[in-house]
């Protein structure tokens, strides 16, 4: 660690009812793993298009 | 000037529960698949890495790194788990549930990841090492949801395959009881070696 830049900061301090929310997954969520395998992994992006 | 060229279409086989070209009906081998997703889980591993040397820099405050890190772990394990499900057409609500359930894992994991570096108790390079391990557990993510499928489609047994990495005691350990009523083996991922597994299931 430097010790002329340490980390700035909190964690947020999810509690385990937050947790349970924010792991919920939309299908908002599934558009934007799409939308980065698309940009990092074209070859992946085309058979994760399987019909 | 030639034209792009047109990108291959694929569908899923869901009696060999495998991917195949649309046109040649040739099976996508496991190999590709491997390779392409460990591209992926390499590609987000690097973007953690660049966030986590941005933390260290100054230039980023430890909650949104922490918000930032659980947007690419969210999306990895969404990719993983769309991978073991058939692609995206096939995420459904229960495919989604399941992702959840190994996502509150790594967000409580992440919980205290975060704290550890606000309380200066983790150092960067040791930071570094443990994105590392979120962009790995995301092969855990398309094992579990392969297995979750074949359950679905009414397969009985499942039997372990060593990656072609180091073996944990464990994984030889599952290994060696062969064949065995399906769900019953250690799940990948909550083995010894954790995130570092590369074990497959096989199912019948």
């Amino acid at each position: 660690m430097s010790e002329e830049n340490p980390p700035i900061g909190e964690s947020i301090g999810w509690k385990s009812k937050e947790i349970s929310t924010l792991s919920q997954v939309s299908s908002e969520d599934v558009k934007k793993a799409k939308a980065l395998v698309e940009e990092e992994s074209p070859k992946l992006s085309e058979i994760l298009d399987a019909k | 000037m030639p034209s792009p060229t047109p990108p291959r279409r694929f569908t899923y086989n869901d009696r060999a529960m495998r991917f195949q070209d649309a046109t040649t009906k040739q099976f996508v081998s496991e190999a590709t698949l491997r390779s392409e997703f460990e591209a992926f889980s390499k590609a987000v591993g690097e973007r953690i890495s660049k966030l986590t040397q941005g933390l260290y820099g100054g230039s980023m405050r430890v909650d949104a790194w922490q918000t930032e890190v659980a947007d690419l772990v969210r999306s990895l394990h969404v990719s993983a788990a769309a991978l073991g499900a058939g692609g995206w057409n096939r995420m459904t609500p229960s495919v989604r549930g399941r992702v959840g359930q190994r996502l509150r894992f790594q967000y409580e994991r992440l919980e205290d990841f975060a704290k550890g570096i606000a309380d200066r108790i983790v150092s960067e390079p040791q930071a570094i090492a443990r994105g590392d391990m979120y962009a790995n557990a995301g092969y855990g993510s398309w094992q579990e949801e392969a297995r979750a499928q074949a359950i679905i489609s009414g397969k009985r047994q499942e039997r372990n395959i060593l990656g072609a990495a180091e073996h944990c005691s464990q994984c030889v350990e599952e290994t060696n009881k062969g064949w065995v009523k399906i769900g019953t083996l250690v799940r990948i991922g909550a083995r010894i070696c954790l995130a570092n597994c590369r074990c497959r299931y096989l199912f019948q």
